[in-house]
């Protein structure tokens, strides 16, 4: 009266395997699981027998024990409410032994419906790296597995159907579905055609959306920061299949797939606001869930009104920058989440926002304007490549009857840039220029002699300052790439020296 | 410094009991002179209705081993002092109403009786502003004229470290003690000031004597006391730039204004000084026209950019400029070149010199 009945925990993105074993003996009826369930295991009880009653099933009236194995590892996750009712109807010999290598996950109602769970995504890879062949899955979460090459996903939605199937009364197709990720139209609701004017901001924003550069946008309420940043996603190229798996992982353990849809192929773009918390922005909790910055992994972090948001949520960006990736320790252990995202910061000039603006009257201090400023920390400053000082739209570009340029447009070029960064870089690990690190700066952003004159003396006319120095070399890479031109030619510099001219203005 | 003449002491004495310029004036009056002053004054304090209790049982209580005190302190902290009785006094200061009988300095009064015009306006400047101060200035310091201004952020700071750029003299006015930076921004500037062959820090405060609001209101008087004419760059209604103003009119100074657009609030004070009179400035010749010694000093310095190593599309952007498209989008609309081409030839130009860039506006350095 024993069985047996593999499934899936998450730590982190990784899912463990786990068995299920139940067993059925004689004595005053209970019911018990042992091997370090969290409350949310525990309570599974209730689901699955009532579960198993209003399937029309008998709920076994002996002790049951269920255990967990291996019995060290903390185990949550209401995806285990299934294999425990599978369990016991196998246990008490109402279905046939569940082959090794299959596992189940999903998650009872008490009617007897399977239910959609998060992270099914990241389990069905795990198991698969695992050897497992078949996965049955709740019918809810199909979408997200089904794309997984090399396991058969069985989705199902009620305990009945499952016995049936198990018993082999009937049978359910794997399912099975293809992406395609080349093109396609696009649903953006907004569009780069939208934007009369601002010529300049949206040049910069192309340029780093070609490199993945960090930007900085500054500039007086109204001139059109929030709207450009917004319309940044639809000029990104789209994911590839990889990197979709990847943020379809983190999307689907935060339980953020939009009506349980399949994988994600937009670039996703985050904007939290700034009474975010540390926890939100970097993750975390007790069983670490990824924050702000991975899930925006490969696409956009949008950060309004930066000098707003508390130091401390801010200073957490900055392991993220630097190494693409976040590591939260806890007690239960430290886990590693994908960040690798393109930040986009807005600011005004001053707190008022006026500081410059002819129009309008600064009501702010010096000392409120340093303050202001100040909080934007040097080594944050360190990490965005460009910046770039937005003026507001003038009424003769609002009216302006011409045609701007729609976002597939630029998304053409910006595709290019990319294709030929990626194969640049194919072997080094990193996607893009704005990763490059400082060995291969030197050996990809060589400048002819003309060149390093013109840095030499902007340096002198313009006054920037030395940490400007790699920075510029970067952007001038994109640039180039942005041209199609193997070698970084003197006008492309020239371009990069103008994306860093708030280093000068404000923060000297 | 080893020691004080008998005038410089008093008038130490005086002022580091925080009394005004004015009690000071009213007080020298009744004794007559310093003199008189320092040795009468126990005998006479009772009858001293101008000045408050409080302040002459001060007066009584500094008084003893005063220099010595007073001349530790001074070497101190590198500071000098001139009063109206020196021969060092600036011979301009002397012809204005309310002279300051004190002045505390870092760095040299050499040359402060030679041309001087005060370049002054809004702390917070447009980049017109900014621009048109840095291209006066320069042009002003290139003709050998010293610069005066009130040490202030904004415009203030333009003028300065341009003056020093182009190795003019620059006094700074401050109304605060000699010893008191503000704002701490400017720093850097003070100590480049203090060194004695690029200009002066000037204060008629005592030590410590913190920047409150009113001080700032009669230092104006001597920044433009010290100047042949001012020159306002950017100004709003009812500012302290336009009180300075007031004090040159009233002194007899020249005025002149930088004229700016009607719908810049920055230019709203100057457009009315030039309504009112003030000598519109449209370039340094503006300048140079009504102030005689300058005329004669004039010798036109050849154009800084040099048009025959430009390219067709620099070129381009030059004549551009000349009709008065400024902002990048117009720029890239009127050369038909794509942002990215415009971008780069702008920090072409930059770097020959011909172009300033301002966040989204370019100007014309010429």
């Amino acid at each position: 009266m024993l069985s047996k009945i593999k499934t899936c925990v998450l730590y982190g993105l990784e899912g463990y395997e786990v068995d299920v074993e139940t067993d059925l003996s004689g004595g005053l009826p209970n019911f018990n699981i042992v091997g370090l369930p969290d409350p949310s295991i525990k309570e599974s009880k209730e689901r699955v027998r009532a579960a198993i009653k209003n399937s029309g099933f008998e709920f076994p009236v002996s002790r049951i024990t269920v255990n967990l194995a291996p019995a060290n590892l903390k185990k949550e996750g209401s995806q285990i409410d299934l294999p425990i009712a599978v369990g016991i109807l196998a246990a008490s010999k109402l279905i046939r032994p569940v082959d090794e290598k299959t596992f189940i996950i999903g998650e009872l109602s008490l009617d007897g419906r399977i239910t959609a769970i998060d992270g099914a995504l990241p389990m069905v890879i795990s198991m698969r790296n695992n050897n497992f062949k078949r996965a049955l899955v709740p019918r809810d979460n199909k979408e997200e597995c089904g794309a997984i090459e090399g396991m058969e996903i069985i989705p199902v939605e009620s305990i009945g159907r499952l016995v049936d199937y198990l018993n082999g009364n009937i049978t359910i197709e794997p399912y099975k579905c293809k992406y395609d990720f080349s093109g396609g139209p696009d649903e953006y609701q907004e569009d780069f055609s939208e934007i009369k004017g601002q010529a300049a901001m949206k040049r910069a924003v192309e340029v780093a959306a070609a490199g993945m550069h960090n930007i900085l946008l500054l500039g007086s309420p109204g001139s059109g920061k929030t709207m450009i940043a917004k319309r940044i996603p639809t000029i990104l190229p789209d994911l590839t299949y990889d990197e979709s798996l990847e943020v379809t992982k983190l999307y689907s353990i935060s339980g953020l797939l939009a009506n349980k849809g399949g994988l994600i192929s937009k670039r996703p773009f985050r904007s939290p606001h700034h009474t975010s918390s540390r926890t939100s922005m970097a993750g975390g909790g007790t069983n670490p869930r990824p924050g702000e910055v991975s899930l925006s992994h490969y696409g956009v972090l949008f950060l309004d009104e930066i000098p707003e948001f508390p130091k401390s949520v801010i200073e957490v960006l900055r392991q993220p920058m630097e190494d693409g990736n976040i590591t939260i320790s806890r007690a239960s252990g430290s886990f590693t989440f994908p960040a690798r995202f393109m930040l986009v910061a807005a600011m005004n000039p001053c707190p008022c926002g006026y500081l410059g603006d002819p129009n309008h009257e600064c009501t702010c201090s010096q000392g409120q304007i340093d303050k202001y400023l100040g909080k934007i920390s040097g080594p944050l400053l360190n990490r965005i490549d460009i910046q770039i000082e937005v003026l507001p739209v003038k009424y003769d570009d609002l009216k302006d009857k011409r045609e701007e340029e729609p976002s597939a447009e630029i998304k053409k070029r910006i595709v290019r840039a990319r294709n030929i960064q990626l194969k640049r870089y194919e072997n080094m690990g990193i996607l893009t220029n704005s990763e490059l690190p400082a060995k291969g700066i030197g050996k990809f952003c060589r400048l002819n002699k003309e060149s390093e004159s013109l840095l030499k003396n902007a340096f002198e006319v313009l006054g920037l300052s030395v940490r400007a120095y790699n920075k510029i070399l970067k952007v001038s890479r994109t640039i180039a790439d942005l041209e199609n031109s193997e070698n970084i030619e003197t006008k492309h510099l020239a371009e990069a020296i103008r994306y860093r001219s708030l280093d000068r203005k404000y923060w000297r | 410094m080893e020691r004080l003449t008998i005038g410089q002491r008093t008038l130490l004495w005086l002022s580091d009991s925080g009394i005004s310029n004015k009690r000071i004036s009213q007080v020298l009056d009744y004794f007559g002179s310093p003199a008189d002053l320092w040795d009468n004054f126990e005998s006479e304090k009772y009858n001293l209705t101008m000045l408050e209790a409080d302040t002459i049982s001060k007066l009584s209580r500094i008084r003893i081993s005063f220099e010595e005190k007073c001349l530790e302190r001074l070497k101190r902290e590198k500071v000098k002092i001139v009063t109206i009785f020196d021969e060092g006094y600036p011979k301009k200061l002397k012809q204005i109403s309310g002279p300051p009988y004190l002045l505390y300095y870092k760095g040299s009064l050499d040359g402060i009786n030679k041309i001087s015009i005060a370049v002054i306006g809004s702390r917070k400047a447009t980049s017109y502003g900014k621009w048109a101060a840095e291209k006066l200035t320069r042009e002003l310091s290139e003709l050998g004229v010293n610069i005066v201004s009130g040490l202030a952020v904004g415009i203030d700071a333009v003028a300065h470290k341009t003056a020093l750029k182009y190795k003019a003299k620059t006094f700074g006015i401050i109304g605060s003690g000699i010893n008191v930076v503000y704002p701490k921004k400017n720093l850097e500037l003070f100590k480049q000031l203090s060194e004695d062959e690029k200009g002066a820090v000037i204060t008629e405060y005592p030590f410590d004597m913190q920047p409150v609001a009113f001080n700032f209101h009669d230092r104006n008087r001597i920044i433009s006391g010290l100047s042949e004419g001012v020159l306002v760059i950017e100004a709003q209604e009812k500012s302290g730039t336009l009180i300075t103003a007031g004090h040159a009119a009233d002194q007899g100074r020249e005025i002149f204004a930088l004229p700016g657009n009607i719908d810049s609030l920055y230019s709203r004070g100057t457009n009315a000084l030039i309504r009112d009179g003030a000598k519109i400035t449209r370039s340094i010749d503006d300048i140079i026209e009504e102030i005689i010694e300058l005329r004669e000093r004039v010798k036109k310095q050849d154009a800084l950019t040099d048009v025959t190593n430009l390219t067709d599309d620099e070129i381009k952007i030059l004549n551009c400029l000349k009709s008065g498209k400024n902002t990048l989008d117009e720029l890239s609309r009127e050369t038909k070149m794509d942002m990215g081409e415009l971008l780069s030839n702008l920090t072409f130009l930059e770097m020959k010199g011909a172009i300033r860039v301002n966040s989204d506006n370019v100007q014309l350095n010429n």
